[in-house]
């Protein structure tokens, strides 16, 4: 059973993140709140999102998995407007998800959460760890976007930069370590990563003014925010790309 | 046809994602004769154009390509060259066996077995000099790189693999790992049409791993493969992969376990030379282009009389500019669920 109701802007970024990486997926509902679990076909990606029961405007669950088309949320979320509250509803019987905005009150099909892939999180724990202003990063990665499909970012014990390379030009990013929130490199770490999946995933981000990165060598990276007023978490990871030579 | 290791090595599914912006060398021939025995009219007989030139491999090649193409994939066709000598006894062995195909062919025709006149067709299937030229000029419209291999198509795209030319060779024919390819897929020949959907999947296989999972190292892989016998040498009468594989892992050496496999050293030397160290060549250049949309309607429609609407479809999916690849190589995350914290 799960009945919620919830902030139009905190479900619309649940939804962006999520969807950054698949199109179906699996609301693992319990006593304390939601969570997601999600990899990218391809294996490159995950994200584990977490939304406490203090994140809805109400809230009651118990033990259920319900399997979501996130197109279909999306759709309800475009009926609404900022400062809107959205309520759900879904009791496992009839196979639907209630969802209502206003007067409006969709019944929408649920999927077979056993076609859904539980992803094996893997236990990464990079090394370097910076904490930097999200506007920062996601101007870097405008910049990179015209010029590559790969950013290299490095973690030193002074700054923190990301790179990114194409045929003719390049961009960095370099910040210092007095202008960063925190930033803790014994030594030089660096890894490059598909701008793809990193700048959609940066981009998902609405409420966080700030974002955590680690990163180790040819490692892969993990990037953790908060949202719904720090009620909620988020972890992507994203598999390095390694140069061969 | 090739060595039978289909029982022996592990491949690994992974979805056909995996191979975006990723190069690589395609065995041509391997996948022009899948589309020529597949792709055939309810009696048998090929597809023809008006002139009676066969177009069933043109229409394989032109789909499979497109697909990839939509996908991201960097195609390069390798086309054999001439055949080793060694090669000879398989190519007349399936010459004969093209020959009582054809008869058979005939046979159920004769009878209007319809469903046994196209299975025994498929095995008719002959790929002459002007058919791999047209598949050749296909390509070139496409804006895929060709790559003429001196003497086997396999032998040169493991070589190109092997060099970090590409990232994989590509074909349905198992001697690519006697070839000592480093990476190698298999079953981008029975992808279908669409492609784009997410559960489309190929398999994956890694030489260095196969290696390990067999516990034997390349020239043993290779000794295993002459025992059960290669398209350049026949094998030992009642030794099957897992025969092979137990008496190669006694690890007796070369000579000794051809020896009690009843085969003579000296006779297959040429074979393990020609799987270590084949006729190749670095005289290649893979550059991928932009489709000639007029190219390929003239070619197709005017030249080999193909419906010009079905064309335009396929034409609409090819993406507007040549494919770009990425700079190293995307790791999985799988590959790191065992790292440690």
């Amino acid at each position: 059973m799960f009945k919620a109701r919830v902030k139009m802007e905190v479900l619309r970024e649940l939804v962006d993140v999520v969807s950054t990486l698949v199109t179906e997926t699996k609301l693992q509902v319990s006593v304390d709140g939601i969570e997601v679990k999600a990899v990218d076909p391809s294996h490159v990606a995950m994200l584990v999102l977490n939304l406490k029961k203090t994140g809805f405007e109400e809230f009651t669950g118990d033990s259920t998995e319900i399997g979501i088309d996130v197109e279909k949320i999306k759709d309800v979320l475009r009926l609404s407007k900022p400062g809107d509250l959205l309520n759900l509803a879904y009791d496992g019987g009839k196979g639907k998800l209630e969802v209502s905005v206003g007067k409006i009150v969709r019944h929408m099909g649920v999927v077979d959460p056993a076609g859904i892939t539980d992803p094996k999180v893997p236990n990464v724990n990079p090394p370097g760890k910076v904490v930097l202003k999200t506007d920062e990063l996601r101007q870097g990665i405008r910049g990179s976007e015209s010029i590559s499909d790969h950013v290299t970012l490095t973690l030193d014990p002074e700054f923190f930069s990301m790179h990114s390379e194409g045929e003719n030009d390049r961009l960095d990013l370099k910040i210092p370590k007095s202008e960063l929130t925190l930033l803790e490199a014994k030594e030089t770490v660096k890894s490059m990563y598909p701008l793809d999946f990193f700048s959609s995933m940066v981009k998902s981000i609405s409420s966080a003014e700030e974002v955590t990165i680690f990163v180790g060598n040819e490692y892969p990276l993990k990037l953790e925010f908060s949202f719904a007023g720090g009620r909620g978490d988020a972890r992507f990871l994203l598999a390095p790309r390694v140069e061969e030579d | 046809m090739g060595v039978q290791l289909r029982d022996l090595v592990h491949a690994e599914e992974v979805p056909l994602e995996m191979l975006r912006g990723r190069k690589l060398a395609l065995d041509a021939y391997n996948m022009l004769y899948q589309f020529l025995a597949t792709i055939r009219q309810p009696g048998g007989e090929p597809f023809t154009d008006a002139q009676g030139a066969i177009t069933s491999h043109l229409v394989g090649l032109l789909y499979r390509t497109a697909s990839l193409l939509q996908n991201g994939v960097l195609p390069a066709y390798v086309f054999d060259g001439k055949p080793s000598g060694l090669k000879a006894a398989t190519l007349r062995a399936r010459a004969l066996a093209k020959e009582k195909a054809q008869e058979k062919w005939a046979e159920a025709l004769a009878r209007g077995d319809l469903a046994l006149a196209r299975k025994r067709a498929a095995g008719t299937s002959r790929l002459t000099p002007e058919m791999a030229e047209d598949a050749r000029t296909l390509l070139t419209l496409l804006g895929v790189p060709t790559v003429q291999a001196p003497s086997e198509g396999e032998a040169q795209a493991a070589y190109m693999a092997k060099r970090g030319d590409v990232w994989a060779a590509a074909s349905e024919d198992y001697d690519t790992l006697l070839f000592g390819v480093p990476r190698y897929v298999r079953g981008l020949g029975a992808l279908r049409g669409g492609g784009r959907e997410g559960g489309t999947t190929v398999r994956l296989l890694e030489g260095p791993r196969t290696l390990t999972e067999l516990g034997v190292t390349q020239e043993e892989l290779i000794l295993i493969g002459i025992l059960i016998g290669t398209d350049f040498n026949e094998g030992v009468p009642g030794i099957g992969p897992k025969k092979a594989l137990k008496l190669v892992r006694e690890h007796l050496g070369w000579e000794a376990t051809l020896k009690k496999a009843g085969l003579d050293p000296e006779a297959v030397e040429p074979v393990r030379a020609l799987f270590l160290d084949p006729p190749r060549t670095e005289a290649y250049e893979l550059l991928w282009r932009r489709p000639d949309l007029d190219g390929l309607r003239s070619f197709l429609v005017s030249r080999h009389g193909f419906d010009p609407g079905r064309i335009d479809r396929v034409l609409r999916r090819l993406p507007d500019e040549a494919p770009r690849s990425v700079t190293g190589t995307q790791m999985t995350l799988q590959e790191f669920e065992s790292s440690a914290s």
